[in-house]
């Protein structure tokens, strides 16, 4: 995983995260130490296997839905994650009650705390523990895949228009409105690699390639998400990218190319497997250079529309003004 | 707004040179001065900082020939480039009357140009103006460095309306008059116009 992309997970698992995780499982004590000695609300309590089941089903859901972009093996990491946090949330209830004196043995404790609303209550905590260690899990390509699924439904939305939005340290917001260019804000740090989250619209219009020497892209992306082989490929290696992908952006003077785009277009094995940027929803763009970039264009792209200067560059000379000519 | 004393016989119209940091407005008008008649050029006025960047702004007073017995004196003005200086790019462009937009041709000023172009347009409207209505034109500077944008590519990117434009290098002087004469030209015949229509 790329060095921003570190960068971009530590932002995510701050002290913030871990404070809120911590007050979380004291709380989640408490409650659940507090239900373990509570009298059953029901007259019927469901078995240990229904009640199993149901946790694992919770687990699962949240699981899936707080972990849009992880792999399967990312999912099942952080199914057994939660589990473990359940577990380890009880037997820290059971062992209160000990200390408490408040039950003679730990098995009868642990018993206790077994109970639906205690435990129940230990699943919907572990939740809340687990959320913020949520970031450390790895990517895989089912969830990149998604992710840019749900990038073209967004996309779609917008019609032309497409919406560029890089969080982070450097923060931008750049709005491009298809080959013919709109007006819109504008992103520094040219030659660098952003976090960021990105909308991108390319016009269906435009086709063909343009090719670049590996040369010219390989300084562009961070030497963490390099694999070993980057070195085994001739500088001149042509990487073929989309116009469709340029294009867009040639208005605004910058050319960005989100990382899992880039691993499409880049020969196989030289990213690194996990890299794709960072958070969920906030992949890393890939700054291109324009002196690399443009030259390479077709001409007929910079062609311009027929002039239409302002009124006042069509009035005829009442006199020419000369100072001087050196 | 151009001033025009009819008592004196003379037309006064300001011309600012507006542009991205270090792209060689200043030059131009250092050019300018060394290389105008000194009947025919006022002293040139700048603040600057040690390390000869623009604080405030560059003045140089300039006079023309005689146009239907009224004297046309130009005064060219330049901006602070830098981007924390836009309330002084505000002030300058105050009662301008043609802008000359210098570009910084190096590949890594092309963003830079581009919000300094759009700078430009914001900073009009704050004052009820426009690139419709006020004459302009496109220097592309230091092109005599290594590293430069190709002339369509900066067509492109700030000039698609194709206004008049012209490559120059500010040091050498290449194209520096050119720009000038250019500029002052535009103006008077809006000016010209603007009196016919009966707007001045």
């Amino acid at each position: 995983m790329g060095g921003a992309s570190r960068e971009a997970m530590g932002r995510e698992f701050s002290a913030i995260g871990a404070f809120s995780a911590a007050i979380s499982f004291v709380a989640a004590v408490g409650l659940c130490t507090e239900l373990a000695q509570t009298k059953a609300l029901s007259v019927w309590q469901p078995t240990g296997l229904m009640l199993g089941t149901l946790e694992l089903a919770w687990f699962g859901v949240a699981a899936l839905i707080c972990l849009k972009r992880a792999s399967l093996g990312g999912w099942i990491v952080g199914l057994g994650a939660l589990a473990a946090v359940r577990m380890v949330l009880s037997a820290t209830c059971a062992m209160t009650l000990v200390k408490l004196h408040l039950d003679p043995a730990f098995p009868h404790a642990w018993q206790q705390v077994s109970a639906c609303e205690p435990r129940l209550a230990a699943a919907a905590f572990s939740l809340m523990i687990c959320y913020p260690l949520r970031a450390l899990l790895p990517a895989g390509r089912a969830g990149e895949a998604r992710g840019d699924a749900e990038g073209g439904a967004e996309l779609a939305a917008q019609g032309d228009a497409s919406l560029w939005i890089v969080r982070g340290d450097e923060r931008v917001q750049v709005l491009l409105s298809g080959a013919a260019g709109g007006q819109g804000p504008g992103v520094k740090g040219q030659g660098k690699a952003l976090a960021g989250v990105v909308t991108i619209a390319s016009p269906d219009r435009i086709s063909g390639s343009i090719t670049l020497p590996l040369r010219a892209v390989l300084p562009r992306i961070p030497q963490d998400d390099l694999s070993p082989r980057a070195a085994e490929y001739a500088p001149d290696h042509p990487v073929s990218i989309p116009l469709s992908l340029i294009l867009p952006q040639l208005k605004e003077a910058q050319v960005f190319v989100r990382l899992e785009e880039m691993r499409g277009l880049l020969p196989s094995g030289l990213l690194i497997a996990s890299a794709y940027g960072g958070l969920e929803g906030e992949p890393l763009l890939v700054s291109l250079a324009l002196e690399d970039v443009v030259p390479a264009l077709p001409a007929e792209v910079l062609e311009l529309p027929p002039p239409s200067p302002p009124a006042w560059a069509e009035l005829p000379d009442p006199e020419s003004v000369v100072f001087a000519t050196v | 707004m151009a001033a025009i004393n009819y008592a004196l016989k003379e037309i006064s119209c300001k011309i600012v040179y507006y542009g991205p940091g270090m792209c060689g407005k200043t030059t131009n008008l250092q050019h300018l001065h060394q290389h105008t008649m000194a009947a025919q050029r006022g002293n040139l006025v700048s603040l600057a900082t040690p390390g000869e960047r623009t604080l405030f702004f560059d003045f140089l007073p300039l006079e023309a020939a005689e146009l239907h017995g009224f004297r046309t004196r130009f005064q060219l003005y330049t901006v602070p480039g830098q981007v924390m200086y836009n309330s002084t790019r505000k002030l300058v462009l105050r009662g301008v009357d043609g802008v000359i937009f210098v570009c910084d041709s190096q590949w890594r000023k092309m963003r830079e140009n581009l919000e300094s172009f759009r700078n430009l347009s914001e900073n009009l409207a704050s004052y009820g103006l426009s690139l419709e209505t006020t004459p302009y034109l496109v220097q592309y500077n230091k092109r005599d460095l290594p590293n430069v944008a190709p002339v369509p590519y900066l067509q492109y990117l700030i000039n698609p309306r194709q206004v008049p434009s012209a490559e120059a290098c500010a040091l050498t002087g290449e194209g520096v008059f050119d720009c000038l004469n250019t500029i002052c030209t535009r103006v008077l015949a809006n000016l010209t116009h603007k009196q016919k229509v009966g707007v001045l």
